[in-house]
């Protein structure tokens, strides 16, 4: 079973299908479940506190602003823990997305600069493409260990 | 009460919406998010005249936009986004030159 983290990294569609596949799927849904089932609720609804943005500084400096370092402190731990990335490629935000396009830029070039394999694919606009969607990402999935 | 609008793109990621809400405690106001709808957002660059690639600061055009045509929704707004984010530097200053009721700050 390996680790696979999702672009967008909330995509639940993606998510479904590398846990079909029976690998672990790493999405921000997850780290922020940890969050806010931690004891001691410093900062609600998602428990993000002004340390966040400080924990962000591993993955960007600290010119670069603050909301992109404070979503980085949620997903950039997901990308160090993953042995494969899948990236959808103009999902738009229905896909699930951050909600900032400059931390979805940061997320692409941390998984891609990585050294893991990681399979780019267009988001289909029809159940054509659907279907080729779906089959790439299971041959992906398949050939990984 | 009053309530005041919070248009933002990342205050609670920043690890900063708590101090919005404790700031609005202090004078007696409410932080209020106007509802809009999915295609509001979709369409929002037709009305606002703007395209961003960001989908929080398309939200935050939306609600802008909602209050703009109903401002009964809010007595005052304010306007957050990112120190140093060139599109939300834009928007920022977009919404905060429709209405003297708006404070527009950034973290």
């Amino acid at each position: 079973m390996a680790k696979v983290i999702v672009y967008p990294p909330t995509s639940m569609i993606l998510s479904d299908l590398v846990e079909r596949m029976g690998h672990q799927a790493l999405v921000v849904p997850s780290e922020v479940r940890s969050r806010v089932t931690a004891p001691g609720i410093d900062s609600p609804p998602l428990n993000m506190t002004p340390e966040e943005p400080k924990k962000g500084l591993r993955y960007a400096a600290v010119d670069v602003p603050s909301g992109v370092r404070g979503r980085m402190s949620l997903i950039g731990p997901l990308i160090e823990q993953a042995d494969a990335g899948i990236i959808s490629i103009e999902s738009g935000c229905l896909t699930g997305c951050s909600g900032c396009a400059r931390t979805n830029e940061l997320v692409r070039l941390l998984i891609k600069t990585k050294g893991i394999p990681v399979l780019e694919v267009n988001y289909p606009k029809d159940e054509v493409e659907a279907r080729a969607f779906v089959r790439q990402i299971k041959s992906f999935l398949e050939g990984l260990k | 009460m009053i309530r005041i609008a919070e248009l933002a793109c990342g205050a609670e990621y920043s690890g900063i919406q708590k101090e919005i809400d404790r700031a609005a405690e202090t004078v007696g106001a409410k932080i209020i998010y106007p509802e809009v709808s999915l295609d509001d957002i979709l369409d929002v660059e037709k009305r606002f005249g703007v395209s961003v690639a960001s989908g929080d600061l398309n939200l935050a055009m939306a609600r802008a936009t909602r209050i703009v045509e109903n401002p009964d929704l809010a007595d005052a707004v304010i306007v957050l986004t990112c120190f140093r984010c060139a599109e939300g530097a834009i928007i920022r200053s977009e919404i905060g030159s429709t209405s003297t009721r708006i404070l527009s700050f950034l973290f």
